[in-house]
């Protein structure tokens, strides 16, 4: 038999082990894919229109079509999700509708993203008839981030001190001034910090965007919203799926690293306002 | 004013305002106040006191219909201030909470600069003239005594304020929209004894322009500041009066016991 104390210490090893875990496989996979696909990086890569279906040339367009179809899905989504947070935290009464609403939002959050896709291709590009397009890439795109930032919103907003509400109630400040003035203002890093989160998943997202806004032109850029656009992930999908050649797997490599570095360069950003944020609020 | 009936000996209508009626108050299924019955007379310094949850706090809040905040209070019964009912359906709660001003017994700056934190309630009631503004927080900043102390730094967050300074910027706070009743819940529970001292001398000076109501569970500190003493026990009133007559000589016996500190 064990004794207790060594017990303790196995199980100490064994669960320090699987903490460690995550983080070997995120060092792999960001060694591996720098390390295959940083001599694809250059000028001429970032900045140049890709080739012989993106096995050669650069991924200018899947840029500018990222771009494109997230600010879209922010202009709609951060509104909407902001907006239904501020209700779902000051004002809903804690009764059987609002536990309903709070039960889609979960359901939607946990949509499969290829059925987001489909609704979106059947919906947004048929029904409405917006063909593949940013438009409708966008719109898709929304509708799968609005959970996780209504989400993040309404947490940013739960975390302010409820002594700060009853001081501005105190003083005669209505409902609304006292959101506007206090919670919405002490909340806004956190609501930030929700929002690139947000942003992060939507330029990952592949298959939404496949069905909805298409697989763009790589020889021109969209001129509208109406264009059909190809964004990275989708690059990265056809590129790596056609390629047979090393020089095409470098070049699938080097857009894995842009959009990897793009993801990181904003869940460093949410980290950031979330210790501004925590600072700010202790003063 | 007809409907008063002065119950506190000493006091005429005219020295009374606030009065509460037949108040209730109901926390789901906590009676948390059983009729209670008070008068506070005006430009006086009234101490709620008596044992933890005995009510003080929420009879306090019921003055300016602070209480409504909380999930699931009930609220019965009339509260007369200067003869007006404040839970007067037709009644704008923000009116009387601009008359009722109040201070927590945490100090809770909001997180915004000091200048920012006493225009707050001015700016809420739609103050824009800069020069105006200015004034009344250098007045209410000066009241309080805080001005010396943070004119340079009007600009910087009141969250680095030490807790007694705080304090007073939370008062000037509430002085700067121009109240006529100022609530205190345990203002000095938090703070050093010397900070206790400079908020106790403040209440002292203040008593003149305003009516204090302040909730405190030290018995030294309502006989150092208080005119009137009410004493609640498990959600009843038990006795009221001058501070003197209630110190010196309590008819209740559970009033002599706290007094003398056999529970607290």
């Amino acid at each position: 038999m064990l004794k207790p104390n060594q017990v303790e210490k196995i199980m100490r090893t064994v669960l320090g082990l699987t903490a460690i875990i995550p983080v070997a496989i995120m060092l792999y996979i960001f060694g591996y894919l720098v390390v295959n696909g940083i001599s694809a990086i250059n000028p001429e890569f970032l900045l140049g229109f890709p080739r012989m279906g993106g096995i050669e040339g650069g991924i200018f367009p899947a840029i500018v079509g990222t771009i494109n179809v997230v600010v879209i899905c922010l202009i709609v989504a951060i509104p909407l999700g902001v907006g239904a947070a501020i209700y779902l935290a000051e004002y809903a009464p804690n009764n059987q509708l609002t536990k309903t609403i709070r039960f889609f939002v979960e359901c939607l959050a946990g949509i499969p993203s290829i059925i987001i896709g489909l609704f979106g291709y059947i919906f947004l590009v048929h029904y409405l008839k917006l063909g593949f397009s940013i438009l409708a890439g966008g719109l898709a795109l929304a509708f799968m981030v609005l959970p996780w930032t209504i989400r993040a919103s309404e947490e940013a907003i739960k975390a302010i001190p409820q002594h700060y509400r009853e001081a501005s109630f105190a003083l005669g400040a209505g409902k609304w001034q006292t959101i506007k003035n206090v919670v919405l203002k002490t909340a806004f890093p956190g609501i930030c910090t929700g929002i690139l989160l947000a942003f992060g998943k939507a330029i990952g997202e592949t298959a939404v965007v496949l069905f909805t806004a298409g697989m763009g032109s790589v020889a021109s850029l969209p001129t509208s919203i109406f264009d059909s656009a190809r964004t990275l992930p989708v690059h990265l999908y056809i590129v790596a799926t056609t390629a047979h050649t090393t020089t095409a797997f470098e070049k699938a490599y080097g857009t894995a690293v842009v959009l990897l570095g793009l993801f990181l360069i904003l869940t460093l950003g949410a980290i950031f306002l979330r210790n501004y944020y925590g600072k700010m609020l202790r003063g | 004013m007809e409907k008063l009936s002065p119950c506190l000996s000493a006091l005429t209508w005219e020295e009374i305002i606030v009065k509460t009626e037949n108040l209730n108050v109901y926390y789901g299924n906590v009676h948390a106040l059983k009729n209670v019955n008070v008068e506070i007379p005006k430009n006086q310094v009234t101490a709620i006191m008596g044992p933890s949850g005995c009510g003080k706090t929420t009879l306090l809040k019921c003055f300016n219909r602070l209480i409504e905040l909380t999930n699931g209070v009930k609220v019965t019964g009339k509260i007369y201030i200067n003869g007006t009912d404040i839970y007067d359906k037709n009644l704008d709660v923000s009116s009387i909470r601009r008359k009722v001003g109040m201070v927590f017994q945490k100090p809770n700056p909001l997180p915004m600069s000091i200048y920012d934190n006493v225009a707050y309630g001015l700016k809420i009631y739609g103050l824009k003239d800069k020069k105006k503004l200015d004034m009344i927080v250098e007045k209410a900043l000066k009241t309080v005594g805080l001005w010396e102390e943070v004119k340079d730094r009007l600009k910087h967050s009141a969250l680095k304020l030490s807790g007694g300074q705080q304090q007073r910027l939370c008062i000037a706070r509430v002085l700067a929209v121009e109240p006529e009743i100022l609530l205190m819940d345990e203002p000095t529970s938090s703070l050093d004894p010397v900070s206790t001292k400079r908020i106790e001398n403040l209440i002292l000076k203040l008593k003149k322009d305003y009516t204090i109501i302040i909730v405190t569970h030290n018995v030294h500190q309502a006989i150092r500041v208080a005119d009137y003493v009410i004493f609640l026990y498990m959600g009843k009133l038990i006795e009221s009066g001058a501070v003197k007559e209630i110190f010196q000589k309590p008819k209740h016996p559970k009033t002599q016991a706290y007094i003398k500190g056999e529970f607290s």
